[in-house]
């Protein structure tokens, strides 16, 4: 009898324990005490050294508008699903505490899903932003990185999406979505550590800006746009890549998926794509060869004419072309920027262990100077539902 | 802070003495009591703010100063 | 010996073996101060360890039966024995303090911000009295189910993070100077596969001690294989992030992302932690109790688990002070520390009972 009372006095004793540890403790978290962010922007003022922090948060409930607006919004009769708050400090932590003074929530952070950076902050230098990322627990590795085209992050962090409710999604389904398309680069901001911590490979990051149309009521309309790409030295930016450098860029680092690619009276849609950078030392010199393979289809054909094989074979030749080109334009770009975007450094370091000991601290001189073979082998591989001209 | 200590500690000999002293197994209950009071001591130190050396720290400091590492 | 009367199967005891070693290091992990060459550490490490698990067998099987305690006694007499077995006991004791402090610095860091420290290990010491209470048999038990699901949800991770693999974050291997690789493989030994000497105090519960040397080696390369991939996947997919964060297999599971559903998968870390960690120091607090038991000659350990348990955790809170401390502590000289608890001791008093001839009816021959 006293066994069984014992037993029940434990169990019972044990569940209230059990119940309180559920809730986390002192951790415990109410959804409505905290506001979850779904994108932070972070600009410095070169001139005063001084940090403003931009909050995109989400508004619980999806469109009800409130009347307690802060930050900057736009168009008063649409529903609003986010709301944007900035605040400005001495330092990045100050920043965060001045929010409190005019949010009624916490920022809540593990939903953040980009990381903004004002042009003038990243031409500052953004290593702070990355020392408190890499210690701070809250925040998420696969978040990516994105410069803004404007002077401040702030400036895009209100231009709302068309198809997405909150912003900050549509804009991270954006930048996926045009790397899988081969056009720029999506960098997460494990991606952007590894090349921070490497000694001689840039960090790149896309840059996203704001397009303006004329829309359907004559009125001015801004969009966000993926428009380029960030070029840093280290943690500062010195530099973009245009449309066609992005292309050649990712074409060189094994990062094409599927795209499209015009060549002279044809346009092709690549499905398969890998490339590979072998590096030589002859001596003193370093060659790099970049062998790029890939199948693709035929997608419009402008010359009126039945594709034989020696069509194929033309075809095939004009893709390397236009391939090698747009690596070229990349490389060039780079060499005048004197940044390694490539990795051709660590591709280096890989093969030539002994040497490398030497060549790292020069690598900045060596760099412009190496020489560079593009060698890319293209294969045409479907050509549509027809075969015979129309 | 203390008080809950006390009573924590309290609760610990409450279960388990009574149990030895019915057994008769003085030697495990002067063993039990100079390990309770070693623990209640050093709790009620740390808990007042008493900073105690850190064991593996001070151990640290020799091996590395002996070896030179 | 008649302190305890569970007896375990050597598939049981396997798999202790592969809880207690897989400890900690399921978030901290071995071979640090190597680079991206840490898998080689690891395996280095692993070989080195097989030799020293070697050794205590060997004297596990010549006095079977007896747990380290007891043989100490034997081999240098009364005196010097149980001084000997002291030594080995805050061995067994310090450590348990130090993977507590390791377990809550964890959560203290990634899960509970706000929760005192002391909480978070009371929590689990509490269990583990418990659990120790009731007899190494309960433990054996336990690890029977904990540790299956524990390899099991390592190689789904592992699994789930190839599409983020780049294998050619590990080259060049041999990157770093030789000195170093060989100090972490000798680290990587100390902590964890050669902790492993705790057993000594377990292996004379098991009920045939003739394959305890071939057990424990196979479940030594069970763990030792797991881990050198963990290290392995780690800095293939971080590249040089993995040398410089705390917990870099937590960091990798942030990462998993498949089809946005298979998302913050990171939980499942902290929860191979519990599973582990309470193993791992379940078992050390059962030697510490037992023996302190056996040297005290008490009638049973039970009465005092729980002030031991209690003041491992005392101990757990102050034992360091500050994780710069702890990486310090591990890097340097922990070791040094250990192997004199590692290798030393059962070294030593295996040559010392070969040269008294000793057989483990108690006598000795000449």
């Amino acid at each position: 009898m006293k066994r069984k009372v014992k037993a029940k006095i434990y169990l019972t004793i044990l569940l209230i324990l059990i119940t309180i540890c559920l809730a986390g403790c002192w951790d415990s978290l109410e959804l409505n005490k905290r506001s979850i962010v779904s994108g932070l922007g972070w600009d410095l003022d070169p001139k005063t050294g001084e940090v403003t922090f931009t909050v995109q948060s989400i508004v619980p409930g999806g469109g009800q508008s409130s009347s307690n607006i802060s930050g900057q919004q736009q168009g008063g009769s649409q529903t609003r699903s986010i709301q944007v708050d900035k605040d400005t400090g001495p330092g990045m932590y100050d920043a965060i505490t001045r929010l409190t003074q005019h949010v009624s929530r916490f920022p809540f952070y593990p939903h953040t899903k980009v990381y903004i950076f004002g042009k003038e902050g990243a031409q500052y230098g953004i290593y702070q932003f990355f020392d408190v990322q890499a210690r701070n627990p809250d925040s998420r590795p696969n978040a990516l990185i994105v410069v803004s085209a404007e002077k401040k992050a702030s400036d895009i962090m209100n231009i709302p999406d068309g198809l997405e409710k909150i912003q900050a999604f549509g804009m991270a389904a954006e930048i996926n979505l045009s790397a899988q398309y081969s056009k720029y680069p999506a960098v997460t901001v494990f991606d952007f550590q590894k090349r921070i911590m490497s000694k001689t490979t840039a960090p790149i990051a896309p840059i996203v800006g704001i397009a303006k149309e004329i829309g359907s009521e004559g009125r001015e309309i801004k969009k966000l746009r993926v428009a380029g790409t960030a070029v840093f030295k280290g943690d500062k930016m010195i530099g973009e890549l245009n449309e066609r450098e992005s292309s050649g860029l990712l074409w060189a680092i094994n990062k094409v998926k599927i795209g499209f690619i015009t060549v002279p009276e044809a346009d092709l849609e690549v499905v398969k794509a890998k490339s590979k950078i072998i590096p030589e030392l002859q001596g003193d010199k370093i060659k790099i060869t970049v062998e790029i393979s890939e199948d693709s289809d035929l997608v419009l054909f402008k010359r009126r004419q039945d594709i034989t094989v020696g069509v194929v074979r033309e075809l095939e030749k004009d893709l390397e072309k236009e391939i090698k080109n747009q690596v070229m334009a990349s490389v060039e770009k780079s060499f005048a920027l004197d940044a390694d975007i490539f990795g051709f450094g660590e591709a280096v370091h890989r093969k030539y262990k002994k040497e490398w000991k030497e060549l790292q601290p020069k690598w900045d001189d060596i760099y412009p100077q190496i020489e560079v073979e593009v060698k890319v082998d293209a294969h045409l591989k479907k050509i549509g539902d027809i075969y015979k001209a129309l | 802070m203390i008080f809950l200590l006390l009573v924590g500690f309290g609760i610990m000999a409450l279960i388990q003495v009574p149990a030895l002293v019915r057994k008769r197994w003085w030697k495990e209950l002067i063993c039990y009591s100079l390990l309770w009071l070693t623990g209640l001591a050093l709790s009620v130190i740390i808990s007042m703010g008493i900073i105690i050396p850190p064991i593996s720290a001070v151990l640290n400091k020799y091996i590395t100063s002996a070896l030179g590492l | 010996m008649f302190l305890e009367k569970g007896k375990i199967s050597n598939f049981q005891l396997g798999l202790l073996i592969i809880g207690f070693v897989f400890g900690s290091s399921v978030i901290i992990s071995p071979g640090q101060g190597a680079g991206h060459d840490a898998w080689i550490s690891v395996a280095l490490g692993l070989m080195e360890s097989l030799l020293i698990v070697w050794i205590f067998t060997t004297l596990a099987k010549q006095f079977k039966g007896m747990t380290i305690v007891e043989i100490n006694s034997l081999v240098y007499g009364k005196i010097l024995g149980t001084c000997i077995s002291l030594l080995f006991i805050w061995y067994l004791f310090h450590l348990g303090a130090m993977v507590l402090d390791n377990y809550a610095s964890f959560f203290k860091l990634e899960i509970y911000a706000n929760t005192p420290r002391i909480i978070i290990i009371l929590a689990l010491v509490l269990v583990c009295i418990s659990t120790v209470g009731r007899g190494i048999e309960v433990l054996a038990r336990c690890s029977a189910i904990l540790v299956p699901i524990t390899i099991l949800i390592a190689i789904a991770d592992s699994a789930l993070i190839i599409p983020q693999i780049d294998l050619k974050n590990l080259l060049p291997v041999l990157d770093v100077p030789i000195s170093q690789i060989l100090w972490a493989g000798h680290a990587a030994a100390s902590f964890p596969f050669a902790e492993s000497v705790a057993f000594l105090m377990v292996l004379a519960f098991v009920d045939i001690t003739e394959n305890v040397s071939a057990n424990f080696l196979k479940s030594l390369l069970i763990v030792g294989i797991i881990l050198i991939i963990v290290v392995a996947r780690n800095f293939a997919v971080m590249g040089p992030m993995a040398a410089i964060t705390n917990y870099p297999s937590y960091l990798l599971a942030q990462a998993i992302d498949i089809g946005e559903v298979l998302t913050r998968l990171e939980v499942l870390i902290a929860v191979n932690l519990i599973t582990m960690g309470f193993i791992k120091v379940s078992v050390l607090l059962y030697g510490t109790v037992l023996g302190l038991a056996q040297v005290l000659n008490l009638h049973s350990y039970r009465p005092i688990i729980l002030p031991i348990g209690i003041l491992m955790a005392i101990l757990a809170l102050t034992t360091f002070g500050n994780s710069v401390n702890m990486l310090n502590f591990a890097q340097k000289g922990y070791p040094v520390y250990a192997a004199f608890f590692q290798i030393g001791i059962p070294l030593i008093t295996l040559v010392v009972a070969k040269l008294r001839k000793l057989n483990p009816t108690g006598g000795s021959k000449a």
